[in-house]
């Protein structure tokens, strides 16, 4: 893809475009920052979702234990028990980061698992319940991820583009400005000095 | 020779028929072998030959499940209880009525959790009495719209002291409360029966046994539960047996490490014997189910022992109560996919 800039080969024009290239170049910049920052953000997000397959592996033994409750007690028996735990509030929120909204979800009550009355129903309770907050914290840091993700994708497109195109465009323009108002210049001073010499021989 | 005083043609009659039942229960084997089975259709299959045929063979193909079936084994369950209930009279029937009211307490629970977690249910979650044996209205209780009208509904039966305990649930909002409130509800009526039966001092140290294993499992839960102490000492059973008091107290107040050594100077120290491990990292469902499978084997030890006591009445009614336990865990253990031999660490064999 070229990116053309067409305007005047005037003073005006070449001025216009160089502090257009300075602003661009400045903006330039400051999404590279934004880039930096998104990437450690993402980095130190998905030292978080690695856990997931431990985290898994941890789910896949409670529901050891909580399929033992469940062939031990019965369905109904072990329903009416899980009847008993209070449900965990969660809130969502959202806040920014480099102006992208992520969400945050915050837990306002724990579950309680106290109620439980068997010993059997207790254990499976105990060890999911001890998994849930991580289960939303990696819920909420893999949407987080998701959003920064496309964010630095297009911030990584805007200053591909600005360095690749806009930038080098603009700079060529201001060459090509530059070069045409050099030979202007020349073109203007041997006809000033062709004239002179035209006056100088007439006097003579 | 051992000679036994004169019995009643009544006791002995209960007792022969006790024999009888008996040989319709599955076998420790046969529980084996069923853990053994591939999958669940192979279990229908060995079911559809015993006691359950009837039951099992009444249920479309397409509907057989672990849910169904165990609403099948509790309902057989239900009938055996309801059965000795209704071939004795007197002071015996008085008894196994009540003994049999521990298939009633479940159901309390049940719908008194549900109420709590303010979810409905339906009497197909409950286990199936027969009418004329309780004096609990489940269907209004089912119907109820909250706790507190499922309590009240309570106030004409011998379960209305679970009224006073409002005001203890209220505070802490736990149904073990009723629970505990249920248990020594439960054990004071049958601990009353027992006084009034003939050969009581057998089934006293079998129901006593029970009772007291019953309350050191609660209290061992509640306390790894770390519950406030007034809240345990509310939701354990009142009666006791060779337990005293002080012990569960000491257990409720002393360090966690000191529990297995408390419960080693009781008369239940056996039972808990190789369960320090267990103990220690708060793993309260292998405890319970080691205590259970000590008293099953026990109980068995009691027909062994005593084929001719009354005794063996009792014995049998809760053996009856392992196989629908038994059956419930290897026929949702199956469905759920669980190993032949995890399967086998939670049956009581």
């Amino acid at each position: 893809m070229s990116f053309v800039v067409r305007a005047a080969a005037t003073k005006g024009v070449l001025l216009r475009l160089r502090e257009q290239l300075g602003f661009i170049e400045k903006g330039k910049e400051i999404l590279k920052m934004k880039r930096e920052q998104l990437a450690g953000e993402i980095n130190r997000l998905l030292a978080e979702v690695k856990t997931r397959g431990e985290l898994e592996k941890e789910i896949m033994e409670s529901y050891e234990y909580l399929k033992k409750a469940h062939s031990m007690l019965g369905y109904q028996n072990l329903q009416s028990m899980a009847l008993t735990v209070s449900q965990i509030d969660v809130s969502g929120l959202t806040y920014s980061v480099m102006g992208v909204i992520v969400p945050e979800l915050r837990i306002e009550k724990e579950t309680d698992i106290s109620n439980v009355p068997s010993g059997i129903a207790y254990e499976a309770a105990e060890k999911l319940s001890s998994l849930l907050r991580r289960i939303i914290r990696l819920g909420e840091s893999e949407a987080k991820i998701e959003k920064l993700v496309d964010e630095f994708m297009s911030t990584n497109r805007k200053v591909n583009a600005l360095e690749q195109i806009v930038i080098p465009s603009i700079a060529s323009t201001i060459r090509y400005i530059e070069g045409r108002l050099y030979e202007e210049m020349l073109e203007e001073f041997i006809r000033t000095k062709h004239v002179r010499e035209v006056i100088r021989r007439r006097r003579a | 020779m051992r000679l036994f005083p004169l019995r009643s043609p009544g006791l002995i009659y209960i007792v022969t028929r006790a024999h009888g039942l008996r040989t319709h229960l599955l076998k420790p084997e046969d529980i084996s072998v069923l853990s053994k089975a591939p999958d669940l259709p192979t279990i229908v299959e060995a079911l559809l030959k015993g006691d359950y045929a009837q039951d099992v063979s009444a249920i479309p193909s397409e509907k057989i499940n672990a849910i169904s079936l165990t609403k099948i084994f509790y309902k057989k369950l239900a009938d055996r209880f309801y059965f000795i209930a209704k071939i004795t009279g007197g002071s015996l029937r008085k008894f196994f009525e009540d003994y049999a009211k521990r298939l009633e307490v479940e159901n309390i629970k049940r719908i008194l959790r549900v109420k709590h977690g303010k979810e409905t249910i339906t009497e197909e979650a409950l286990i199936p009495i027969p009418r004329e044996y309780t004096t609990v209205n489940f269907p209004a209780m089912v119907g109820a719209k909250d706790l507190d009208e499922s309590v009240g509904i309570l106030k004409e039966t011998i379960y209305a002291p679970l009224i006073d305990g409002m005001e203890l649930y209220k505070r802490y909002n736990t149904t073990l409360i009723f629970e505990g409130l249920l248990e020594s509800l439960y054990f004071k009526e049958l601990w009353h029966d027992v006084e009034k039966l003939p050969e009581k001092d057998d089934i006293r140290d079998m129901i006593g046994k029970e009772m007291d294993l019953k309350n050191l499992i609660l209290a061992l839960g509640l306390k790894a539960k770390n519950l406030p102490a007034e809240l345990i000492e509310a939701s354990l059973i009142m009666s006791y047996y060779k337990l005293k008091k002080r012990i569960i107290s000491d257990i409720i107040q002393e360090r966690p490490e000191t529990t297995f050594d408390v419960l080693m100077g009781t008369y239940y120290s056996r039972y808990f014997q190789g369960l320090r491990d267990f103990l220690g990292k708060d793993m309260i469902g292998d405890v319970e189910h080691s205590i259970f499978n000590s008293l099953f084997h026990e109980h068995l030890r009691i027909m062994r022992e005593k084929p001719l006591r009354l005794v063996f009445v009792p014995a049998y009614l809760s053996l009856c109560e392992f196989e629908a336990r038994n059956l419930t865990t290897v026929t949702t253990g199956k469905q759920l996919g669980l190993s032949e031999e995890r399967l086998r660490s939670i049956l009581f064999l």
